[in-house]
């Protein structure tokens, strides 16, 4: 049962970042009516997205982010052990995001790195796995970066999906704690697959299975919209619920819950299920749409956390969505923790020479 | 809730008036009746009566009466 926890690290820094192009669903689409428009504005509740360019990629996001989290560390790169990269939009199939990004970042060939091929509920996978990573010898510093791009597969006609998404990246800088476990320092993580959803949030071109698609469509990902919502409404109020038990944090304990930002009608029907309270659930999708899994990242610096200077923060992080696959993290964020968010402003780097 | 307590519900989720939602009204002529009214109406079942619709059964309903019939058919109305 992937239900475990870990020694807590330390979270020193988290940076978003976003690309600079931001579009307003109100004013700037074209491909629509504006009373379809205006329906799902007012039901998903997504105002304004952030667009990669073609030429920017989730990688170029989290490098401008790790190379903020360094800077605000004052982070020697040669002291970084690991960089997981996240991403279910990577730059090639081989090599992995994760390699490329390490030469972008100047870090050490003693680093280890490589990509996690999850989405929507990668944000709790990859804590989970630099968290384990931490306790073993010689892991110290381990940057978890997760990018997402998904206004780069989905169809500008497909209304389902065509309004909904934003791009984002983001950077983690997690550090080994101290030696001593006792006491509340425990990190805990719930952990679920079921691939039998697979269809019904799926890419389904491009792969080995099907790698030059004859129907165009399935270039582009497509979603089971009804399947999806009874997949959250089934299975996140009960990951909240699990984490909950398991940990012996009350819902009143947790500081924020932190979910994966999918849609706003869909997160206040879950926020009732859960029986949790709309002030401790932030939502950031009205600025920025529903960016994948680093959506969870984004929330936590842009969500308006209220960060009392005398105490941590415990914060569940919820991920949910293709895979079918979620997860929740239950984490704790120190008053230190330099949270930052930005814009990519510079032109994408995009060769790997 | 019963049938006619029902229909005024679903007038709601629709956003139609209660004499435009009535059991013969086909779907494709309640406008608001789309993806999102798919989605309206899912999460308000579930909320109104603890039913989770399946993708199946989704598809099936042709009009409003076939909400009223999968309501009864699993014992929600009166």
């Amino acid at each position: 049962m992937a239900i475990t926890f870990t020694k807590a690290p330390i979270l020193r820094a988290i940076t978003s970042c976003v690309p600079s192009r931001c579009f307003d669903n109100m004013t700037d689409s074209t491909a629509f009516e504006r009373e379809e428009v205006e329906k799902v504005v007012k039901m998903a509740g997504v105002k304004t997205r952030h667009l990669a360019a073609d030429d920017e990629c989730s990688s170029d996001l989290c490098v401008a982010a790790a190379q903020d989290v360094l800077r605000s560390l004052q982070w020697d790169p040669a002291s970084v052990d690991a960089l997981i990269m996240v991403t279910q939009s990577p730059d090639y199939f081989l090599p992995s995001t994760a390699c490329v990004v390490q030469r972008r970042l100047g870090l050490s060939d003693a680093c280890a790195a490589f990509d996690v091929g999850l989405g929507c509920s990668g944000y709790p996978y990859g804590i989970w796995l630099a968290s384990m990573m931490l306790q073993c010898p010689g892991f110290r510093r381990v940057l978890v970066l997760h990018g997402e791009t998904p206004t780069r597969f989905s169809d500008k006609g497909d209304r389902a999906v065509a309004l909904l998404f934003g791009d984002a990246g983001s950077a983690t800088a997690l550090e080994a704690g101290p030696a001593d476990t006792s006491g509340d320092s425990k990190w805990w993580f719930c952990l679920h697959t079921d691939g039998s959803g697979a269809d019904d949030l799926i890419l389904a071109g491009g792969g080995f299975r099907d790698r030059f698609p004859s129907d165009p469509r399935k270039s582009w990902v497509h979603m089971n919209g009804a399947n999806v919502f009874n997949f959250t409404i089934k299975r996140v109020p009960a990951l909240v619920e699990e984490t909950v038990t398991s940990s012996g944090v009350s819902r009143e304990q947790v500081d924020y819950f932190i979910f994966h930002q999918s849609n706003r009608f869909i997160m206040r029907h879950l926020l009732k299920k859960a029986n949790l309270p709309e002030a401790k659930v932030p939502m950031t999708i009205g600025e920025f749409g529903s960016a994948g899994g680093p959506s969870v990242p984004l929330t936590m610096t842009r969500g308006g956390l209220e960060r009392p200077a005398d105490r941590d923060l415990k914060l569940m992080l919820l991920g949910y969505g293709v895979g079918l696959s979620w997860g929740s993290a239950l984490v704790t964020l120190p008053p230190a923790a330099v949270l930052n968010h930005i814009q990519l402003e510079r032109p994408a780097a995009s060769s790997v020479t | 809730m019963n049938r006619e307590e029902t229909l005024g519900w679903l007038a709601e989720v629709f956003e139609e008036s209660p004499e435009y939602i009535q059991p013969e009204r086909l779907r494709n002529d309640i406008p608001t009746w789309d993806s999102v009214g798919v989605l309206n109406l899912m999460a308000g079942i579930d909320e109104k009566f603890g039913v989770v619709l399946s993708d199946k059964e989704i598809r099936a309903m042709m009009k409003v009466d076939d909400i009223l019939t999968l309501l009864e058919q699993k014992g929600k109305l009166k």
